[in-house]
């Protein structure tokens, strides 16, 4: 088993200590999940950063690690976490063979936008624990980064000291609270993954990794006009900023916003696909084609697999 | 129901690499219009007609334009029954579902205007008979460009007729190593009757219901609009371009399996559309450009709604 730490020191191992702890003291075994969750062991699924302060508009990277036992070719059911104060600049995939398994590394490149913390919500995957035949839902612990308005590193390293001894000392007070009960949830699970944090079942699998789209976003405000107005023009500069996002320039044709895309993001390609049949589609194809662009969008901006 | 992908796909396992081509054909065969094929010999121009005609099943017949080649060599003509005393009428090849005339440039201004009036009109007259041609009808036509001694070259109003002008070029490297493996101990074979002649005519039919957005329909006119007065362009496409390229349009989308055209459809489709139908002057020459290359600068010129 590997316990994903990314060396930050005894302070983190504390946190994700009492994170588990207290995950575990919720748990409750899990419902049937569905049928069509994958079977996984996933002995890994780590959240780090490459840096723990960063100035307002200073991009550094977010790397979600999980290793799972099967030899698998992608990883489509993990979960990205959502961003708070940070800005999503692009992600990288990477898969590395192991001979215990598999190695999936997905690198965020990130940007802070106002001082203060920017946060993560956990990874996760729902999939099946072979062991037990059980869904179960496999959880990162969170991460949160400093955000410091200081005009060097060392500033903002001298004040985010103190915090983090703040945080060492509430840490093991909620460690000593926790454990008792702690052991007692664990005498009544006999062999579950380390990972768990919560055992909500999923009824769907999950099937595609994003990010929800923060507030301010183009996508989500040209999608708000359109839902509001729902004309040509409207759809118009909907596609208009998806093929933007995609890479193309103005003027460009769905194909154009393809090749610019590439293979970066396959849910946005889907979204302009089905934006294509609602804005050029025949007229009684039109209303149930701006329907599931609705619904496409909406997964698409909440960071949801798109249909 | 068999579908027009079937023939594509019959097509693209007899003629290696070429897809351009392939394409080409089976969209001119849905929207019901001729084809013309240019390129050197021996890049499988004539076998992709052949297969063509092969794959759908219909009457097919060749012509190998020559400089003494007679109209009446291709429409038919009469002849005296010395039996029933009268003249009767013996049709041409051009009463065949599919017409692959070869090197079309080979023959003069009197035979090539029987052919494209047939081309046009969909009948032929014979002494008093005036014949309808039978229906599916497409004329393939084949090209060399290069090879000019001795040709006749088709004037713009009749090379107006044919809905594509499609350039066949070389294979890649990898394509022509398959060709070598394939075809070096026994001739190409095509693939028969993967499609029937009703077929043909119910997707023609199928074609034309494909929905034009008004936009889409607005981008196909103004690039057919903006070949007119454009740098080194003495004439550009006429309206009647604007119709081929909606109805290759339709036909894109149809053999895409989509119920309506996108503009990447009209797009796609401009340059073999108008490549024959726009005249270049003097200038393009004396400048040394590339009239394909002029054709691209027109399209990306006109932005995409």
């Amino acid at each position: 088993m590997r316990v994903a730490c990314s060396g930050a020191g005894w302070i983190r191992c504390a946190e994700r200590a009492a994170r588990v702890c207290a995950a575990l003291l919720t748990f409750a075994p899990a419902a049937a999940f569905a049928q069509d969750l994958p079977r996984l062991h996933i002995t890994a699924l780590g959240l780090h950063a490459d840096k723990r302060i960063v100035h307002p508009g200073e991009s550094f990277h977010v790397t979600v690690h999980v290793h799972v036992r099967e030899k698998r070719e992608r990883l489509d059911e993990l979960v990205l976490p959502s961003l708070t104060n940070a800005v999503d600049l692009g992600d990288e995939r990477k898969r590395v063979p192991a001979k215990d398994g598999t190695d999936f590394y997905e690198t965020l490149t990130v940007s802070a936008n106002t001082v203060g913390t920017a946060s993560f919500t956990p990874a996760y995957i729902d999939a099946i624990d072979p062991a037990t035949g059980r869904g179960m839902r496999y959880s990162s612990q969170p991460l949160t980064v400093s955000v410091a308005s200081g005009t060097t590193i060392e500033d903002a390293d001298s004040g985010a000291l103190d915090r983090l001894l703040r945080t060492a000392v509430l840490t093991i007070v909620a460690v000593v609270a926790v454990l008792a009960a702690g052991i007692f949830g664990l005498l009544r699970l006999r062999r579950r993954p380390r990972f768990v944090a919560t055992a909500t079942p999923s009824s769907a699998p999950v099937l595609q990794t994003r990010k929800a789209r923060p507030p301010g976003d183009p996508v989500r405000e040209a999608l708000a006009v359109y839902r509001a107005r729902g004309d040509d023009a409207s759809l118009d500069a909907l596609r208009n900023v998806l093929f933007t996002r995609a890479g193309a320039a103005p003027g460009a044709t769905f194909a154009d916003a393809l090749r610019a895309l590439g293979s970066r993001d396959p849910q946005l390609a889907r979204v302009m696909a089905v934006a294509e049949r609602a804005r050029f589609g025949p007229a009684h194809e039109r209303a149930p084609a701006a329907r599931d662009l609705l619904v496409a969008l909406d997964a698409y901006v909440l960071g949801k697999p798109v249909a | 129901m068999t579908k027009p992908e079937a023939v594509r796909e019959a097509l693209a396992r007899t003629i290696v690499g070429q897809t351009e081509v392939v394409d080409a054909l089976v969209m001119a065969l849905l929207a019901d219009g001729h084809i013309l094929l240019e390129g050197m010999p021996g890049v499988a121009k004539t076998l992709a007609c052949r297969a063509l005609a092969a794959a759908v099943g219909g009457n097919f017949k060749r012509v190998q334009f020559t400089p003494d080649l007679l109209p009446s060599d291709i429409v038919g003509t009469r002849i005296f029954d010395q039996r029933s005393g009268e003249f009767v009428t013996v049709r041409g090849p051009l009463f065949a579902n599919i017409v692959l005339a070869d090197e079309i440039n080979r023959a003069p201004a009197k035979v090539q205007s029987a052919l494209l009036e047939g081309m046009q009109e969909r009948r032929a007259t014979i002494g008093p008979d005036t014949l309808s041609l039978p229906r599916p009808f497409a004329v393939l036509a084949t090209m060399n460009p290069f090879d000019a001694d001795g040709t006749y070259a088709l004037p713009l109003a009749q090379l107006d007729r044919f809905l594509l002008n499609v350039r066949v070029g070389f294979p890649s490297r990898e394509d022509e190593r398959t060709i070598v493996d394939r075809f070096s101990a026994a001739p190409a074979e095509p693939e028969r009757d993967v499609a029937t002649l009703a077929d043909v005519e119910r997707w023609q039919a199928d074609v034309r219901a494909v929905h034009l957005n008004e936009r889409v329909r607005d981008y196909a006119v103004d690039l057919v609009r903006a070949t007119r007065g454009a740098k080194y362009v003495a004439s550009g496409a006429s309206p009647r371009a604007a119709l081929a390229l909606t109805i290759l349009v339709r036909a894109r989308a149809y053999l895409d399996g989509r119920s309506f055209a996108v503009p990447d459809d009209v797009r796609e489709l401009a340059p073999g559309v108008l490549r024959h139908r726009v005249a270049f002057d003097y200038r393009l020459a004396i400048d040394g450009g590339d009239a394909d290359a002029v054709l691209a600068e027109i399209i990306a010129s006109v932005p995409a709604p």
